[in-house]
């Protein structure tokens, strides 16, 4: 629902531009709610707390509707909306005293998509991705669905990779418009975005390995090289002999 | 050729079609060869999709309905300060 609002949003910009100029709050209502969990999860990144978020985020949706007769169309309204509140957030995190994200950002981790533990010395698989079920979001794996795990490993990445992770994956801004609204460069944007997949997508297995539905005391050593990709160690030995 | 650890540094690259022809190429290559990186790709590429359809948490309604009182210039009193 929220993506079809935000293609809708980038295809008629001018439209509701014009639209909020004009006052209409059915526009508004529907811009708001599309991208209103977005621009606080930006906001996060910046500020301490999600109240603080949420004031920045209200602030910017003030100077959105006080300051849309100033909107030129150079870019889409949805870009102008999230420089906004970008300028916001970093002027709320310069008073607050904090570290703006992404002043420190390329040292934070150096690590590769990969620990790298799980090649051998000629940069194979020795401890191979373990397989979990990546067509189904909602199954649920040590009480909680997939869905939420994810949502709380994107919590835990460092600031400046979920910004990056933010605008791109999750409200699907192309590469240009992400480094024009975060300030950063290409370069930088590609290097954050891939450390932000690459931990998600780990998060994700070691989840769906470490707690899976098998039954206790089957837990086995991890997937080796041999035996990735057969059948489970759980289906009994007489089934091949039948 | 590329090894596995390299399929994995430029996997999202390759989703992203951030590559030239050669490279894709070679990536190509090694995963006609390779289920454990094939496996790899699918897992990140179900991860963006994934990303894509997050439900995070929403702003409160009221903080739009306040909002709305902005759009429509009922100026009587100040919009939010803080
Ligand atoms: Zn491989």
């Amino acid at each position: 629902m929220r993506t079809e609002a935000a293609v809708s949003a980038d295809d008629s910009s001018q439209d509701e531009a014009e639209a909020l100029q004009r006052g209409d709050e059915q526009v508004f209502r529907r811009l708001y709610d599309a991208y209103g969990s977005s621009l606080i999860a930006l906001a996060r990144t910046f500020v301490r707390d999600r109240a603080t978020a949420e004031e920045v985020v209200q602030d910017t949706w003030i100077a959105v509707l006080t300051g849309i007769s100033r909107f030129e169309r150079r870019s889409s309204l949805k870009s102008w909306i999230f420089s906004i509140l970008v300028n916001k957030a970093r002027t709320r995190a310069k008073r607050e005293h904090r570290s703006v994200p992404f002043s420190a950002m390329l040292v934070e981790d150096a690590d590769g998509a990969v620990d790298a533990s799980r090649f051998d010395r000629a940069g194979m698989w020795s401890d191979p991705p373990h397989e979990f079920d990546v067509h189904d979001p909602e199954r649920v794996v040590g009480g909680r669905q997939m869905m939420e795990h994810l949502a709380a490993a994107l919590e835990d990445l460092p600031p400046s990779q979920r910004a990056v992770v933010v605008m791109r994956d999750v409200e699907g801004h192309d590469m240009r418009e992400t480094c024009r609204i975060l300030g950063i460069s290409e370069g930088n944007q590609r290097v954050l975005l891939h450390r932000a997949r690459a931990r998600l997508r780990s998060r994700l297995e070691q989840i769906a390995s470490d707690r899976d539905a098998r039954p206790p005391g089957r837990r086995e050593r991890r997937v080796t090289e041999s035996d990735a990709g057969r059948l489970p160690s759980d289906i009994p030995v007489e089934n091949e002999r039948r | 050729m590329l090894n596995c650890r390299e399929i994995t540094e430029n996997a999202d690259r390759y989703l992203d079609k951030e590559m030239g022809f050669l490279e894709r190429l070679q990536m190509r290559l090694h995963l006609m060869m390779c289920r454990h990186c094939t496996r790899y790709v699918e897992q990140l590429k179900a991860t963006i999709a994934m990303l894509r359809d997050l439900r995070l948490e929403q702003p409160a309604e009221e903080s739009r309905e306040r909002l709305v009182e902005v759009l429509r210039g009922d100026g009587g009193r100040p919009p939010l300060r803080y």
